[in-house]
């Protein structure tokens, strides 16, 4: 199954142009959305979630047409979506909440439902918890919860909206492999800000800026495009000069190092360093043009 | 079978989220200690004429405590009902049962019923607890049947059409600002005597404290508390009271659903 998007447009009260002629295709397996806060993420996550309505544009989400009522319903019986801000009845418990979830999804069979909803809290590591109220546990449980209710219907379409903002470093990382082992036979799409959660879970990715996608590609793409680019530089404290980013500052006592993307006025204290994905994110929002000016692997939609 | 099963399921969630609240439970309490502190106090011979267990015929021993407990004990319903709808969005859960393949109608048909049904659970059981204590006091088993009779056809059709109406408005006015409304409404619609300077709606064949049911099938003359004559209704004034508080219900549940589906358009 494919997502073919198409022009899309989405024009808020008040004249805000979240997305803009926005063009993508979302291939099988993990798919991770990159941009800054307000690049569009969340409008074309909610959009493709059937919450909101497109001006303009097409949307075809594997057979169904997701611009009409009837593609949408038909949309909502194949996804699973995970909110920024997941809301919850804070006075049922883990597994009541699973429950109630799993009968609007439509598994009506009470025994294939409660069986899945103890094999989903199995997976997100809840048994133990199940019984208790929704509105006694943590940012990081209450994201379990989360994933579990996507994952309710065994979704073609998981789309996962920040999944990890505000959880602490383990959490994340459990989260971050729970989400990579469920990218089999499904889309996907994980919207972040956070790059290192891209970069360990997605091979392909989109990059949005301001309502457009700036990039879609691979992660190798774009860390390609910035070889050459990144460079280290250790001063005695003053910063480097030139057309560049710095990306980490290193105080290493009598020196300073810095990591820069760009082009450094001197090359005399510069080494190349080998890119990350984070480089070539920083190299791509500096000048998206630019960016791919003399190379042309990857598939650049500005 | 699917939409069947689906809609029993948010029947009973939504019945199961309200009845577990405390805040339903604490305003009845206290009414229902209020209402035994006054039945504990008073000598027997004034607690007795007070359920005027011994001196009137059951059937209009039975209506009396209908009308007591219908001209208050619905301000608490709908006032308790009011934050339903609104909660889904305070909650965020909102955006979730958005994305859900549950027709909007089928959910809220549900939510309706099990709110409704919740929030009755307290009246019921101050209702029929009263209902016992005259079954005990005068072993006449008519006091059950004329109860579930006039709890049929004088309180449950007001309640269901409360109900339609706190589930809707509060979605489209401020909760508070509509339970102020709301027990303004109820006083001047229900309790406010007809026939002054100002119009009210009281004593009309519209209005949910179940006037003209009681009056059509159990002769009642007056509305307890309020000492507010009944006007003599027949038998299919009663019934068109009834139909016309259920038709409302239902348009009311219709246009709420109708509302929302455009607002969900819209976004």
């Amino acid at each position: 199954m494919d997502i073919e998007i198409k022009a899309l447009n989405k024009l808020y009260r008040g004249n805000v142009q979240a997305l803009n002629n926005l063009d993508l295709t979302i291939p099988n397996g993990m798919y991770g959305l990159l941009g800054p806060n307000g690049a569009g993420k969340t409008t074309l996550m909610r959009i493709l979630a059937g919450i909101l309505r497109p001006t303009s544009g097409s949307l075809s989400i594997g057979s169904h047409n997701a611009t009409t009522e009837k593609g949408r319903t038909a949309v909502k019986r194949i996804l699973g979506y995970l909110p920024q801000d997941l809301g919850v009845y804070p006075d049922l418990t883990a597994y009541e909440f699973l429950d109630y979830i799993g009968i609007l999804k439509g598994l009506d069979n009470r025994q294939a439902r409660q069986r899945r909803v103890n094999e989903l809290l199995e997976l997100v590591a809840l048994s133990d918890v199940a019984k208790r109220r929704l509105k006694t546990f943590s940012g990081g449980m209450k994201r379990r919860v989360g994933i579990a209710q996507a994952l309710l219907n065994d979704p073609e379409l998981l789309i996962v909206d920040e999944p990890t903002a505000g959880l602490d470093p383990e959490e994340r990382i459990r989260f971050r492999n729970m989400l990579a082992d469920l990218g089999g036979n499904r889309i996907v799409l994980l919207s972040t800000h956070i790059v290192e959660d891209i970069a360990q879970t997605c091979q392909k990715l989109a990059i949005m800026q301001r309502g457009h996608v700036i990039f879609q590609g691979t992660v190798t793409d774009l860390v390609t495009a910035t070889t050459g680019k990144v460079w280290t530089i250790t001063t005695q404290g003053s910063k480097p000069t030139g057309d560049l980013t710095v990306v980490s500052t290193m105080n290493m006592g009598a020196t300073v190092q810095y990591r820069v993307v760009g082009e450094p006025a001197s090359l005399e204290h510069a080494v190349p360093t080998q890119p990350g994905l984070e480089d070539g994110y920083i190299w791509l929002m500096r000048d998206p043009a630019r960016a791919f000016a003399r190379d042309g692997s990857a598939n650049l939609a500005v | 079978m699917y939409q069947f099963s689906t809609f029993w399921g948010v029947l009973r969630y939504e019945f199961r989220m309200q009845i577990h609240r405390r805040a339903l439970w604490i305003p009845f309490g206290f009414f229902l200690l209020v209402l035994l502190g006054i039945l504990l106090i008073a000598p027997p011979k004034l607690r007795d004429e007070l359920l005027q267990v011994s001196h009137y015929p059951m059937r209009d021993v039975v209506i009396n405590w209908t009308n007591q407990l219908n001209s208050v004990l619905p301000i608490l319903f709908g006032v308790l009902l009011a934050d339903r709808l609104p909660r889904d969005r305070k909650t965020r859960v909102e955006e979730l049962l958005t994305t859900l393949p549950v027709p909007l109608s089928l959910r809220l048909t549900g939510k309706y019923l099990g709110t409704v049904l919740a929030t009755m659970m307290p009246i019921f059981l101050i209702y029929f607890g009263g209902i016992l204590y005259m079954l005990i006091s005068t072993g006449n088993f008519m006091s059950l049947l004329w109860a579930l009779a006039a709890f049929a056809s004088v309180m449950l059709p007001g309640l269901l059409f409360i109900g339609a109406f706190s589930l809707a408005c509060p979605l489209f006015i401020w909760t508070p600002v509509y339970q102020f409304l709301f027990v303004g409404y109820w006083f001047w619609g229900n309790l406010f005597p007809p026939g002054t300077a100002i119009p009210t709606l009281s004593g009309t064949i519209l209005t949910p404290i179940g006037g003209y049911a009681a009056s059509a099938f159990f002769q009642a003359q007056f509305l307890a508390n309020t000492g507010n004559q009944i006007p003599p209704a027949t038998v299919s004034q009663g019934i068109s009271s009834i139909a016309l508080l259920l038709v409302i219900s239902v348009l009311v549940l219709l246009t709420l659903s109708g509302l929302m589906q455009w607002r969900l358009s819209r976004q």
